[in-house]
């Protein structure tokens, strides 16, 4: 089930993330700002190094400790606009020890309607809409990536119990990354979870620190959750 | 004769075969990048009853070089679909995962996902093992050899034999005494479905009967299929093992299918009499049998010359005795059943074969009973205390969905009774407090990490009217120090006067929130830790916590899935925000400072790989109880020491459960404490704060948005 890597035509992140804010993708296809985020996660998953082991570290003369990365700025063009980009797959960072990065070259993935979450294939599909490419790295893993790809093979299919699986497993990998809560939160928001889904968008958050656009879509998500569950 | 019919009919037609729930530990997921030496993937490997061979061949082999494992993995139904078994390869370099493909479809894989270690099981009543095979799963060589051995015209006779009676009474008359049976395989069925054991002629007479109205009424294959699940092969303590699937489990721990031919031969031999030719404890006997089956069914011309000879001349090849025989780990399973038993009714349980798919990371399990194994029985020689004075219980969980990695209830992990871990209520000492500085910074307008409080001596007016005076534990006062050192050094007096300023009841509401308990008495005396929970609750308080203020009840269940792999329920992962996110990340920073700088120090000798981790000792009155909360960014743990006498341990948590815990991480993996703000912390940079007496320079100290702390004390080295 899990064993191709499929050259990455990925939706599920965009889909379950516009599922939570149609008005993003009419914005994003005026071509939004390019958003790094993988530097960004990078950055705010710094470690906040103890100050004796800083000392030992800049003795030896080894990079300025994680606490430094730690102030690293928002990265540059997150702020220009209100709306959360198209979360799709970029290339993996030159440089990463692990995974070929060719292999999993972007491909733009059009954006199926968010309704397809909760419809099983039988009904008429709406036709595929192109967008400008906004890229995010969601996670450089190319298990986690497997795993969103399951994830969204089984959305797509009907079986939002499958989908919810494949993110708990990818979860169980990368516990700390905060795209991952986000996509479950939408997940939920389609089940119609609207309590799990308001938690889990303000656990995301509670990770996002250096991801506004990340915490503007959790806000827009919690605040469509308590809507609903009034 | 009516009456034996209608027996017949009912039971045959109507047996449902109790089949114990089998309990599964978590599946090993390899992905490339995973730290993971190709010692570590062959022990994996190992532990799921893996061999290795030159080449691999079949399923369950293996072959390792020092650089690349190769497997071919079994079949197994997942709560999420049938994953195929496929032929695996891993290469390793530099301690990591680089490549993961499939030589089956030669395609690289992100993921190679094992299949989970059977850790125990939950049996009916009578404690029958069975793992149920049908017909067709049934491999022939072993129907071949069934009839070589114990009825050869099986597949002719009406159910009972005559000739074979006839031979058998000969025999009987010939030595005057019932030594043989001549039973059909028929006959020898209907004695262990409906009737005593005792070797009279009336039983005899009703068996024969049975056995024709059985013949009468179903067809050859029915009944063999029962014959092939009811046979008894064996015992281990009150468990007994019935049926060819589980004996092909206990003796060789591999499926059925998997099996050798003089691998099934021995099996069938020990129909005869499973204890007398009990291959482990009467190998050479066992092996006479085996081989008197091979050649049985050479003779009758089953096998041919050659593999005749190939068979017997290899050895039994037994697997190594299971080390357990209800379940490895009863202190875990324990907490399974207990949360199981909410849901589903006990005979289910142990009747309906369910396949129970639990949390437990066996790597992290074993680790952590390896710890209590060595270094109880070490604290107790330093300590002079008499060995087996000392008692334990430690919980591991995941952070962020509070599952339940590994949990031991005692000292002894083999041994069921009393678990501590969910059942022993011990004072938690100093754990209280990163609780009572959670509920003062949780107000950021009167308290940052910075701010100062005194840590003078401190009267408190009881209910009783007499008064009580808190001490610190090195009997110094540290005069004005900042809520930083006061949680990082467990400073008792400083603490107490926090939680009077802070309010007792705001300390009581975050720990009843975090820990998932309610009814906490409101004495000041809980300030230091004078309030009574489980490990249990601890490691719950402290999962809060550690992720951020977001509860996630500890759960054990992943998946539970009835006899035809459907599932039955699943358990989803479920948080809910208890505690402030800020608040619950300064309090984390300062726990990050106490395993640098405070009463955690001794973990950066202990543990030094590991490190940054956020840590909180625990040492109650008299040293009744050694406590150490230990969490990284992804795992958090628990280890309680102290006595059922509830005498002196002579340990302080540093000194005692610190040191198990930090064994019981260095065989695990667990991320660094990454300090992650979330968005409503702010960091000052580069700060030099007094620090038990001198001047540290932190490069970072974060603080609520809400207010930034200001007049900070100049402090130069």
């Amino acid at each position: 089930m899990m064993n191709k890597l499929h050259p990455v035509r990925w939706a599920v992140a965009s889909l379950l993330l516009c599922g939570a804010c149609s008005t993003a993708q009419q914005t994003q296809r005026a071509g939004a700002p390019v958003v790094e985020g993988s530097r960004g996660v990078a950055a705010a998953t710094a470690t906040v190094a103890a100050p004796a082991r800083q000392a030992r570290q800049e003795e030896a003369g080894l990079a300025p400790p994680a606490g430094e990365a730690l102030s690293v700025e928002a990265p540059s063009g997150e702020e220009t606009d209100e709306t959360l980009p198209v979360i799709s797959l970029a290339p993996a960072a030159p440089g990463l020890p692990y995974g070929d990065s060719e292999a999993r070259a972007l491909e733009v993935a059009p954006l199926p309607a968010p309704a397809d979450l909760s419809t099983p294939e039988s009904g008429p599909k709406p036709k595929p809409k192109q967008f400008a490419a906004v890229p995010v790295t969601i996670s450089n893993s190319p298990a986690v990536i497997a795993l969103l790809d399951e994830a969204k093979l089984q959305a797509q299919q009907g079986h939002a119990a499958g989908a919810v699986s494949a993110l708990e497993r990818a979860l169980r990998l990368e516990p700390k990354n905060p795209y991952l809560w986000h996509l479950l939160a939408a997940l939920r928001f389609e089940q119609g979870l609207w309590r799990q889904a308001l938690s889990l968008a303000e656990k995301s958050n509670s990770l996002a620190g250096q991801l506004p656009k990340l915490q503007a879509a959790n806000a827009r998500l919690r605040a469509r959750a308590r809507q609903s569950s009034q | 004769m009516a009456w034996l019919d209608l027996r017949v009919r009912s039971e045959f037609e109507g047996k449902k075969w109790s089949l114990p729930a089998r309990v599964y530990a978590s599946p090993v997921e390899i992905y490339a990048g995973q730290a993971l030496t190709p010692d570590q993937a062959e022990k994996l490997l190992l532990n799921l009853g893996y061999r290795k061979a030159p080449a691999v061949r079949q399923t369950g082999q293996y072959s390792r070089t020092s650089s690349r494992v190769r497997f071919r993995q079994r079949d197994f139904h997942f709560w999420d679909g049938k994953q195929e078994g496929q032929f695996t390869q891993l290469e390793f370099r530099q301690g990591r995962v680089s490549a993961i493909s499939s030589l089956t479809s030669n395609q690289a894989l992100p993921l190679a996902r094992l299949e989970p270690e059977l850790i125990g099981k939950i049996y009916p009543s009578t404690f029958e093992d069975r793992i149920l095979a049908t017909y067709d799963e049934t491999p022939p060589v072993l129907i071949d050899a069934l009839l070589a051995v114990e009825d050869r015209n099986y597949f002719r006779h009406r159910g009972v034999d005559l000739r074979g009676i006839l031979r058998a009474l000969l025999n009987n008359i010939f030595s005057g005494r019932i030594t043989q049976g001549g039973s059909t395989l028929t006959q020898q069925l209907v004695k262990n479905f409906f009737l005593s054991q005792e070797r009279t002629f009336t039983r005899k007479a009703n068996e024969i009967v049975m056995a024709l109205l059985l013949e009468w009424r179903y067809d050859k294959q029915a009944i063999l299929a029962a014959y092939v699940n009811e046979v008894y092969l064996g015992q281990q303590g009150r468990r007994s093992i019935h049926g060819f699937g589980t004996a092909a489990e206990f003796y060789f721990a591999k499926p059925l299918q998997e099996l050798r031919v003089e691998q099934l031969a021995l099996l069938v031999g020990m129909v005869k009499g499973a204890s007398f030719y009990n291959p482990r404890r009467h190998p050479e006997r066992a092996k006479r049998r085996r081989d008197l089956a091979l050649t049985l069914m050479f003779q009758q011309g089953y096998l041919d010359e050659a593999t005749r000879k190939k068979a017997q001349s290899r050895p039994l090849g037994l697997s190594a005795k299971p080390r357990w025989s209800l379940s490895r780990h009863p202190a875990f399973l324990q907490l399974v059943k207990e949360q199981l038993l909410r849901e589903y009714d006990i005979s289910d349980l142990r009747t309906k074969g369910l396949r129970i798919f639990t949390t437990m990371e066996t790597t992290r399990q074993n680790a952590l009973e390896q710890a209590f194994r060595e270094q109880l029985k070490k604290l107790e020689r330093v300590k002079s205390l008499k060995p087996g004075a000392l008692q334990a219980a430690g919980i591991f969980a995941q952070n962020s969905t509070g599952a339940v990695l590994a949990l031991t209830g005692g000292r002894d992990a083999g041994q069921v009774g009393f678990n501590r871990a969910l059942q022993a209520r011990r004072p938690i000492g100093s754990l209280i407090k990163p609780f009572v500085y959670y509920a003062a910074l949780a107000d950021p307008e009167r308290y940052s990490i910075l701010s100062k409080i005194d840590d003078s001596d401190i009267a408190l007016r009881l209910a009783d009217g007499a008064s009580w005076r808190p001490k610190n534990y090195d009997r110094k006062n540290h005069g004005s120090v900042t809520l930083m050192e006061a949680l990082a050094k467990s400073y008792n007096k400083a603490t107490v006067r926090l939680g009077q300023q802070v309010g007792l009841e705001r300390v009581i509401e975050a720990i009843e929130k975090a820990g998932g308990v309610s009814g906490i008495d409101p004495f000041p005396s809980v300030l230091l830790g004078a309030l009574e929970l489980t490990p249990f609750e601890v490691s719950q308080a402290y999962q809060t916590l550690a992720n951020g203020g977001f509860f996630a009840p500890l759960n054990s269940i992943r998946e539970v899935l009835d006899e035809n792999g459907r599932a039955l329920k699943r358990y989803s992962l479920e948080v809910r925000q208890v505690l402030q996110t800020e608040a619950a990340f300064l309090t984390n920073f300062i726990l990050a400072q106490t395993v640098n700088h405070g009463t955690g120090r001794g973990l950066r000798a202990l543990a030094p790989a590991k490190l940054p981790l956020a840590g909180k000792t625990g040492t109650t009155n008299d040293l009744r109880d050694s406590w150490f909360v230990g969490f990284g960014d992804d795992v958090s743990g628990v280890v309680w020491l102290g006595r059922d006498d509830n005498q002196s341990t002579r340990l302080t948590g540093a000194a005692g459960a610190m040191k198990i815990w930090a064994r019981a991480i260095q065989q695990q993996d667990l991320t660094k404490i990454q300090l992650l703000p979330p968005p409503g912390i702010g960091l000052l940079k580069q700060v030099s704060v007094k620090f038990d007496q001198s001047c540290v320079a932190f490069p970072v100290v974060p603080y609520a948005l809400a207010r930034q702390p200001q007049g900070l004390d100049a402090c130069a080295p």
